[in-house]
């Protein structure tokens, strides 16, 4: 299966330097070809619910290059409730630099963001995109709209999107306080760009519409707060791949009834499942998916399962929905990502508890200066709260940045510890 | 009285000082990171660690920082936990500056001055507060421009020393533009409501949404070149270079720092060489009738080899030497230009004029003057085949590619950033992981039959992925083929930077490697010349150099 993504992979890049809208044809069909292998044959331990979140976000990523007319480009905490009303499908920046990796064909658009000037230190996943949009494999969005919200890098590629699509560009700008002016603050702005978004499409987005899809939202989060608590003593199997579709489910998609159905298959399958045994990790930042050794210790194994990852949880928030500005916007504000690192890490020590996990994996993807700045305060924090945590220094998406074999030893020796503290043998 | 120290443009300074404080700039340059690096992570922009770094080692007790980026709020979020400052304050500046962010920047202010009036146990003092502002100018004579990421005291000091024109620091903090309130505006919160429009009005930097007022900074009519300024790790103003290289009409040079004077030797060479093409007349300056009889000396000092070219009056080469370098550049170019005189049966009378060049020019004590190899390389290349716009130079210990205009002037150049991979050094190491030698590296990848992907940019791990392919059983030539194609993706990707067009022609050390030639033909869809010459081409534009010192 391997060899025929990097073949694939293979193909996009180069059909791209000739004809990037081939390429783009055929990257779409690549990807149907994948959503109806997952619909049909999604693996023997996939559950329904990680099949749902895969399937949900396969389609996501196809709308955009089918229909990229009817497609808004978003940073991955913009709410995308609004979007949902007119029926534009969101169009994720960071989704398609992780999709890309996935399909092995990110080093050709690597390679020319960074010819083009770009710093090598820069965010891949946003890397990535930009040299795919810069050579044509990306299509041209309706509009572009994004936060300020944890990563510097959402200021520049937006920017430099909007620039080289010559499309319209909505910021809404996030204060780092998180606190109730804060919240006031972002909601006249998300209310500024409903008012862009009907400009735009000249489509109405009534109040009640969208009370509704964030009614449905507040649902899906609760759902799936309530199914972490459960998980606590069951066993889940899973990969690391499946904890990224779940954060897409739960940012660019939520509020989808798609999204909503996922979180309420992820609570119908804890009655059935096993009770806990193993390593339970919990998992801060995106996964690096792609490194082969490191997927052989974390997934579909009982022994060691990633019970968490803090990119699906970070904005979990009580709101009232009949007020969805507000609701949107404290969901932004209140980030476990806005503010100092140790919110962040507090949310993390919480979840850890909540999910009864035993260790922490703290991922410093290349160029995420948030967490890289905060990994030592990490390590700290956590450990002083009786977790133990790794910091593992990687790259979500470019393989070009190596070491998979020291990732891999790492977390080994990371598992191996835990276990002897549960009193395993080792 | 104590510093209260501060980094961003944005920061509130007039305020601070209407409250008691003395505000300084912090642009300290530390020798390591190694405290900084205990308590946050060596990827962190070497700024943001130079500031856990000062405070750590107790230089700064008073800090006021922005919130302008992740790096600074997690340089934060670590001298909260470790920093033992007496006054920290982080401000939280928004990144436009509608009606609305005004407000809102303007309780920020009102908090900074209730936290700092308690700290100073002062009050708001309206005379200071108009006081402190300074008058704020623009050039009036030609100049050159450092933009970018901000650069560090020792740094700018060093360009200043190095460039023929005045040299404005207008990088990051530095641009700052707060006009004095206008008169009759009285009392506190009148004055801050003010003030947070003025701060947010400012002549922007990257992180604001709307950065299009930067242009001001680089469509300056006196404006004559432009350094170009990044921190490694700072991603704002690579965004900004990406652009300045397809709009700026003067010439501009791409320098990057750790914000550590360490790496000072490489970018030595390029300001000098930045030096060089702005004011290549320089050069001619100074020319004076030589004693000797007629032969011209250019010594190219490299950290692998020496090379020695030495030229009659009619431009005919009388001897070439080439020898490696050995432990000193000085002891290194003694014996090579020996062996060069005795080659052409010549004696040091004999000289007339001797230029060096390369790493170790300022070491070596024959010169009459020392030229960077960028400039060097230019005019031998000009020199061996006058066709050649785009030099591309692979040596031991960098990579560089130079553009050329017809008369053999540096156009523009860039070189790679204290990494090995892609140079020869790069090549050396993998040949002796696949036991091989030089000669046999250069042609083992010829005949390849699988096209691998040695993916690891970085030496170390493109070794260990090396030896995991030979693990696997893959052919040396193919793991050789991938290789060259490694280094050839790094070259190709280095004349994009700078738009680099036909004629090319390939020089250093690196030339002599067929399979890493043919792979970098491939990529550039053009030919690549190698003259004969290649190795010497250093020396060779040095002792042109010489020549044009004899009037």
């Amino acid at each position: 299966m391997g060899d025929i993504v990097t073949l694939f992979g293979e193909m996009v890049q180069k059909a791209c330097r000739k004809d990037p809208l081939a390429a783009r044809r055929l990257l779409r069909f690549g990807y149907q070809a994948k959503k109806l292998q997952l619909m049909a044959m999604p693996g023997r331990h996939t559950t329904k619910a990680a099949q749902m979140a895969a399937v949900q976000t396969m389609a996501s990523m196809i709308a955009p290059l089918a229909h990229p007319e009817r497609a808004a480009m978003v940073s991955l905490f913009l709410p995308c409730e609004p979007l949902q009303v007119v029926g534009l499908h969101p169009y994720s920046c960071e989704g398609f630099g992780c999709f890309l990796a996935g399909t092995q064909a990110e080093q050709e658009f690597l390679h020319y963001a960074e010819s083009e000037g770009l710093p090598e230190t820069f965010c891949s996943y946003h890397k990535i995109f930009i040299g795919a949009a810069e050579k044509g494999l990306m299509p041209k969005p309706r509009f572009i709209l994004n936060t300020t919200l944890a990563c510097d890098a959402n200021l520049l590629t937006f920017r430099r999107m909007a620039e080289h699509f010559q499309v319209p560009q909505f910021v809404v700008d996030v204060p780092y306080e998180p606190n109730e002016d804060g919240v006031r603050y972002v909601a006249d702005q998300l209310r500024e760009m409903v008012r862009f978004v009907e400009k735009q499409t000249g489509q109405q987005i009534p109040d009640d519409r969208l009370s509704e899809a964030v009614a449905r939202s507040q649902r899906s989060m609760d759902q799936f707060d309530r199914y972490m608590t459960l998980r606590a003593d069951k066993k889940i199997l899973g990969e690391l791949t499946g904890e990224m579709f779940s954060a897409f489910a739960l940012h660019t998609l939520l509020g989808t009834p798609e999204t909503e159905a996922y979180t309420s298959q992820c609570l119908k399958e804890i009655p059935g499942a096993q009770p806990a045994s193993g390593v339970r990790l919990l998992w801060m930042h995106t996964t690096p998916f792609w490194v082969e050794p490191l997927r052989q210790v974390t997934d579909f194994n009982p022994d060691v399962q990633v019970v968490a990852c803090d990119m699906c949880f970070e904005g979990f928030v009580k709101a009232v929905p009949s007020n969805p500005y507000d609701a949107m916007a404290r969901r932004v504000v209140y980030s476990a990502f806005n503010g100092p690192v140790t919110r962040r890490i507090q949310r993390g020590i919480e979840a850890a508890r909540q999910v009864k996990a035993d260790g922490v994996v703290w991922f410093c993807h290349w160029g995420c200066k948030h967490t890289l700045g905060g990994a030592q305060l990490a390590k700290e924090q956590f450990e002083a709260a009786g977790l133990p945590c790794l910091v593992l220094d990687g790259d979500g998406c470019d393989r070009s940045h190596g070491g998979e074999g020291q990732l891999a030893t790492r977390m080994d020796a990371f598992v191996e510890m835990l276990r002897a503290e549960r009193g395993e043998v080792v | 009285m104590s510093t209260t120290w501060y980094i961003c443009k944005y920061t509130p300074v007039e305020l601070l000082e209407a409250l008691g404080g003395d505000c300084q700039v912090l642009d300290y340059m530390p020798e390591n990171f190694d405290l900084s690096d205990e308590v946050s992570h060596p990827n962190l922009c070497g700024f943001g660690k130079a500031v856990i770094e000062a405070c750590m080692e107790g230089k700064v007790k008073e800090l006021v920082l922005v919130n302008c980026c992740d790096t600074i709020r997690s340089a934060y979020d670590v001298l909260l936990a470790h920093g033992k400052l007496e006054f920290l304050f982080m401000l939280d500046m928004l990144h436009c500056g509608d009606s609305c962010a005004r407000e809102k920047t303007k309780r920020e202010l009102l908090r900074l001055a209730e936290a700092y009036a308690a700290y100073k146990g002062t009050q708001f003092q309206p005379q200071r507060f108009r006081e402190a502002f300074c008058p704020v100018s623009r050039p009036s004579e030609p100049y050159l421009s450092v933009l970018g990421g901000r650069v560090g005291e020792g740094l700018f000091k060093q360009i200043e020393q190095t460039m023929p024109l005045p040299v404005r620091n207008d990088t990051c903090v530095h641009n700052r533009s707060v006009c004095p309130p206008p008169d009759g505006l009285d009392g506190l919160d009148a004055l801050m409501e003010w003030y947070a429009g003025e701060l947010l009005g400012q002549l922007p930097c990257m992180r604001m949404t709307d950065a299009a007022g930067r242009k001001r900074l680089y469509q300056d009519p006196h404006l004559q070149g432009v350094i170009y300024h990044t921190v490694k790790f700072c991603d704002y103003y690579g965004f900004e270079y990406s652009q300045l290289r397809r709009e700026l009409s003067v010439p501009m040079l791409k320098v990057e720092s750790d914000y550590t004077l360490q790496s000072s030797g490489q970018l030595r060479t390029r300001l000098e060489a930045f030096a060089e093409s702005l004011a290549p007349q320089d050069q001619r300056k100074g020319r004076k009738h030589m004693s000797g009889n007629g032969y011209y000396v250019g010594i190219d000092s490299g950290s692998t080899s020496t090379d020695v070219a030495i030229l009659d009056k009619d431009k005919h080469i009388v001897a070439q030497v080439i020898l490696p370098t050995g432990a000193g550049a000085a002891a290194g170019a003694e014996r090579a230009l020996e062996q060069a005189l005795e080659q052409a049966g010549l004696k040091m009378e004999d000289i007339s004029a001797t230029v060096t060049t390369g790493y170790g020019r300022s070491a070596i004590q024959q010169g009459d003057k020392s030229i960077t190899e960028i400039t060097c390389h230019a005019k031998g290349a000009h020199f061996l085949d006058p066709e050649v716009r785009t030099i591309i130079d692979i040596g031991g210990q960098d990579s560089k590619v130079i553009r050329v205009d017809e008369q053999g002037n540096v156009v523009n150049f860039v070189m790679n950033d204290k990494c090995a991979a892609g140079t020869g050094r790069f090549l050396e190491l993998m040949a002796r992981t696949l036991e091989l030698s030089m000669d046999e590296m250069s042609t083992a990848g010829l005949n390849w039959k699988e096209d691998i992907t040695i993916s690891s940019m970085c030496t170390v791990f493109a070794e260990s992925e090396v030896v995991s392919l030979i693990a696997q059983n893959k052919s040396r030539a193919d793991i050789i083929h991938g290789l060259n194609e490694s280094v050839a993706s790094k070259t190709y990707a280095l004349c994009r930077r700078i738009g680099g067009e036909p004629v090319y022609m390939m020089t250093g050390g690196v030339s002599k490697n067929q399979g890493v030639a043919q792979a970098i033909q491939r990529k550039l869809g053009a030919e690549l010349r190698i003259s004969d010459q290649a190795q010497l081409n250093g020396a060779l534009g040095a002792a042109l150099f010489a020549m044009e010192l004899d009037g």
